[in-house]
């Protein structure tokens, strides 16, 4: 006896005799759903595809975040033969003034300007808080006669020069000039490695001919939307301010996020456009009746009502879920097929109808919810919100399929076209052969499925067109690395204790890695405790002898020059004075104000510190194991950032693979109650997930994020083509269920198939897996199950009608 | 012709940048417009222009004056030389966007762009607005009062924070017929100060090769 849910043939029954209610009702809700559509609040920024909880990976997200290119606008000007650094100069300045509010709070063209003469003045007061063991070798090596009869030389040169105007109280308080040893440690505050100044502007590059500017925008780098009209505003100053031998670049989060958002809409338009006339084709081909429009509008609904369903839980609702859910939700229109074609199928009650099929189709659809369910525990809030999309849109369309399209679907015989198919006609090939074919199949997908390689680059997961690339390369040729360094967060509970562990750091990366590389604060603002070890030092140092000593080589060798007694009388008094610590006040009075926010972030209860360095896998390694002079700090890079997604997307993948496999099996034990059944029913998600695996594997193509919904999405299609294929072998009735399974995996190629002409890697990667285990998993369904099912494998199956 | 040497003194004003143009002090103002008015009609036509001058240095840090010799140049409309003889052998030439400068009597001259050198850029600036007899220009920069009338001296207090960090006043004394200025001084806020003479000037001469 056939398993069967009255349910549905009694709601049939019921609605049989008030069919305007039905009608009336289900319509009010598409209306509702189709209106509602129109106050959709959709967000195009890539936010909902980033982790938002306690994990690793979104800390680490949040700490790149603070990364002091992260969120700027890098522009090169590139002269070309003709033009002069002079050029370059004017030409940045005007693209600079240019650059204004809304699209641009701010914009550099070089560090902060300080004057000299206040700069010096600082770097004097401040360099004994600043003095390393090594500085002060360097200071006793300048109290030398000859050094000292050499500096008097300069001195009484530049004195009675024109620079004389202006630096005569420097050369007095600092005849040594000492205050270069303090400004040598502004370079490591420079964030761009490869740059000289001139002119207060970055140049660089080989013979000048690059200069660069620096912009900060209050667009986010997720906003793509935002991103498309911030990119035009510039194109258009750019043209309207940059001469033609001016080459300009750009880079920045916004390009991405522009590109991807410009290719998906395109992909979406060229994929939505194709797969509809492939479903089209194939509803003519395999329906050839106007009812099947009906069937057509189930997924059209379901989509509808899903959109409206996340809208009335997540207040914003991301373009990607509803593109992504659109195409997901290709899988919705099996259900209506099921229903069409067992109605159509013979000319019997349809109340009857409805009972018998309602199972499978209830069960198909219950497996797809659960499978999508499982993304319900993902960090990221898009998955999650793609899987109540997609459950709501499931549920959607089962509830249209099995109890509105019964009534829109004429039973009778003779309806459905004629199949010219020998498999469809039921003709079989032997079963040995089908089995044997099968297990060689299995066997070959079984060593390239084991070579598959986690994608873990976040990079491969969006578009980044070839002109941005070579953008970024000449950049990084010209500039160095700029955008792409680690970053090292020094932590503490107030500004102090993050400066003191800032201080461990420098010291830390200074025994390991040339100190050319490090952009710190730690050598211009050390922590108190550092700067109290450092005056010690200095005070030390200027004992009687040493100083008496070089006031004796300065009056010596400047009577000799014709300097009065008295000369170096304030460089004297200037050693005698005790020196007044550091503290940030004094670097925001010399214009260095902006630089220290981008480098020390305070929070609430948290304060940190930053310090850059290159992104190598050798300097990353120098922060694998615990050190005691790397307490409180935390490393964020590309690679690491990269590394720990992987291993997160390895662990996501196999927790969501799992879930999802656990709660099929639980409804498909329901459903058949007999593990031999079960496995049947499984058979199509095997086949399916091992031939995604090996052709991905085979021809190295990277099992990336996406893939875990694409993996998903075949466990919960598989699934449906085993259960229909299990019901109809094991419950005898026939439902023109291989013909259904057969169409439905049609629209689903055309739905995916579609996809992988996309040129956006995600849209690609995702139509691709998925293309590759609905083709592997409907001839499994057809041919594989018949051959492997045997009919004392369910007590239940009906005698004589069992197989076919 | 030599009063066009007026514009020797703009090679004296210490560079920086301006502020805004002072209001206008109307006592004075005629008075200051005639003699300007005398200079802009004084520098008119000068197209080369040649001197030695002799600088004397006060300052405090060094127990005698230093003395020290040179020789200026100048061709219309954008060239420059400033060369410093005795005692250490020293200079710079300009040519409209180019310069170049030197150390020794043989030092080799290290080329570069004006723009690099905004001291020398500023300095060159003032002399071709005292050329063009920009007073419009050089107010920006300074207040200008004249302090005496027969012979005419000016002196400049500088409007810039920067400048007058260490700058005090220039005074420019002219020749009593107005012809040409005879001595710059720079004061400085210590008290030091520099004079500068000039001498054996050559208006509209033949230029000697290679010199800028």
């Amino acid at each position: 006896m056939a398993s069967r849910l009255f349910c549905f043939s009694c709601l049939y029954d019921f609605f049989s005799r008030r069919r305007f209610l039905l009608f009336a009702a289900f319509l009010t809700i598409l209306l509702v759903s189709v209106a509602a559509l129109r106050e959709l609040d959709i967000h195009q920024d890539i936010q909902s595809m980033l982790p938002d909880d306690q994990s690793e990976v979104a800390e680490d997200f949040r700490l790149l975040q603070h990364a002091p290119f992260a969120r700027k606008i890098i522009i090169n000007l590139k002269g070309g033969p003709a033009a002069t650094s002079r050029d370059l100069i004017e030409t940045a300045d005007r693209l600079a003034g240019a650059m204004t509010p809304p699209f641009f709070s701010r914009t550099l063209s070089g560090p902060p300007v300080i004057p000299k003469r206040e700069l010096f003045s600082w770097l004097i007061r401040a360099l004994p808080n600043l003095v390393t063991v090594q500085d002060m070798e360097k200071v006793g090596a300048g109290i030398h006669p000859e050094r000292v009869g050499r500096q008097l030389r300069d001195i009484f040169r530049r004195i009675i020069s024109l620079e004389g105007l202006a630096s005569k109280e420097l050369m007095r308080k600092d005849p040594l000039e000492l205050h270069h040893m303090a400004l040598e440690k502004l370079r490591f505050l420079s964030p761009v490695q490869k740059a000289r100044l001139k002119n207060d502007h970055f140049l660089g590059g080989p013979k000048g001919k690059n200069i660069l500017l620096m912009a900060d925008t209050p667009i986010e780098i997720t906003d793509s939307r935002g991103s498309i009209e911030l990119l035009k505003h510039f194109q258009d100053l750019a043209r309207a301010t940059v001469p033609h031998h001016i080459k300009v670049s750009l880079i920045s989060g916004h390009q991405y996020a522009a590109a991807n958002a410009e290719a998906v809409q395109r992909d979406l338009f060229i994929v939505l456009g194709l797969s509809f006339l492939a479903i089209l084709a194939i509803f003519l081909l395999h329906l050839r009746s106007w009812r099947a429009l009906f069937v057509f509008m189930v997924p059209l609904s379901a989509v509808s009502i899903a959109a409206v369903g996340v809208s009335l839980i997540y207040t914003r609702v991301s373009a990607i879920t509803i593109g992504f859910g659109s195409v997901l939700l290709g899988i919705s229109v099996d259900f209506a097929l099921h229903v069409y074609y067992a109605l159509r199928h013979r000319a019997r009650n349809p109340a009857l109808v409805m009972a018998e099929v309602s199972r499978p189709v209830l069960f198909g659809g219950l497996t797809s919810m659960a499978a999508f369910g499982v993304l319900l525990f993902s960090s990221l809030p898009g998955q999650r919100q793609l899987a109540v999309f997609s459950m709501v849109g499931i549920g959607a369309s089962l509830l249209i399929s099995l109890v509105a399209l019964p009534h829109l679907i004429r039973p009778g015989p003779g309806s459905l076209p004629p199949v010219r198919s020998r498999f469809l006609q039921g003709a079989r090939l032997p079963r040995k052969w089908v089995l044997c074919g099968w297990l060689l199949f299995l066997g070959l997908c079984a060593w390239p499925a084991t070579c598959i390689r986690f994608d873990t680059d976040l990079r491969s997961l969006s578009l980044v067109p070839a002109e941005l690339r070579h953008g970024e390369e000449e950049i990084r040729k010209t500039w160095g690395d700029v955008r792409g360094r680690a970053v090292i967060f020094a932590q503490g509970p107030n500004l102090q204790s993050a400066l003191e562990a800032n201080d461990r750091l420098f010291a830390y990366l200074s025994q390991r890695i040339p100190q050319r590389q490090i952009t710190s604060l730690a050598p211009i603002f050390p922590s108190a405790l550092t700067q109290k070890i450092n005056s010690k030092r200095w005070t030390g140092f200027w004992q009687r002898e040493k100083k008496e000593r070089l006031r004796t080589l300065l009056a010596e060798g400047g009577k000799e020059q014709g300097f009065s007694p008295d000369a170096f009388a304030p460089f004297f008094a200037y050693l005698s004075r005790p020196p007044s610590p550091i503290v940030s006040a004094d670097l925001r009075a010399l214009g260095l104000g902006e630089l220290l926010d981008s480098m020390v972030i305070e929070n609430e209860d948290q304060v940190l510190v930053l310090t850059l360095v290159p992104d190598t896998p050798e300097i990353v390694a120098l922060f694998d194991h615990p050190h005691v002079m790397l307490q409180g700090v935390c490393l964020v890079s590309q690679t690491r950032f990269g590394e720990i997604v992987g291993k997160a997307m390895v662990h996501d993948f196999l927790h969501f693979v799992l879930r999802a496999s656990l709660v099929v099996l639980c409804l498909l034990g329901l459903l058949f109650r007999r593990p031999g059944k079960v496995l049947y029913a499984l058979v199509p998600v095997a086949t399916g997930l091992a031939f995604m695996f090996a052709v991905m594997g085979l021809f190295g193509i990277g099992f990336n994020l996406f893939n875990i919904v694409a993996a998903i999405l075949i466990i919960g299609l598989g699934v449906d083509y085993g259960i229909f294929t299990v019901c109809k072998l094991s419950e005898g009735y026939d439902h023109a269920t291989d013909r259904a399974i057969f169409v439905s995996g049609l629209t689903t190629l055309a739905g995916f198939g579609a996809l992988v002409l996309a040129r956006h890697p995600a849209l690609h990667s995702i139509g691709l897996s998925v293309s590759l285990g609905v083709c592997a998993a409907i001839p499994s369904a057809l041919l594989v199950i018949p051959a492997l099912y045997q009919p004392n494998a369910g007590r239940n199956a009906p005698m004589g009608k069992s197989r076919r | 012709m030599k009063k066009t040497l007026l514009i020797l003194v703009a090679m004296f004003l210490p560079h920086g940048t301006f502020g805004n143009a002072l209001p206008a002090e109307n006592a004075t103002d005629s008075k200051k417009a005639l003699i300007f008015s005398r200079i802009s009609r004084a520098t008119s036509g000068v197209k080369t222009l040649a001197s030695d001058f002799l600088e004397e240095k006060h300052v405090a840090m060094l127990q005698e004056p230093v003395f020290s010799r040179g020789r200026f140049y100048f061709e219309n409309p954008d060239r420059l030389r400033w060369e410093r003889i005795e005692p250490t052998p020293s200079g710079f030439a300009i040519q409209g966007n180019k310069a170049k400068r030197w150390r020794g009597q043989h030092g080799e001259p290290k080329v570069f762009e004006l723009h690099e050198a905004p001291g020398i850029k500023s300095f060159a600036d003032q002399v071709f607005a005292w050329v063009r007899a920009d007073f419009e220009w050089l107010e920006r920069g300074y207040r200008i009062r004249v302090v005496q009338e027969d012979p005419v001296v000016l002196k400049l207090v500088p409007l810039s924070s920067s400048e007058k960090n260490y700058l005090n006043h220039l005074r420019i004394v002219f020749a009593s017929d107005l012809s040409h200025v005879r001595i710059v001084e720079i004061h400085e806020r210590d008290g030091d100060f520099t004079r500068l003479r000039f001498m054996n000037i050559v208006v509209n001469g033949p230029r000697p090769k290679d010199l800028f």
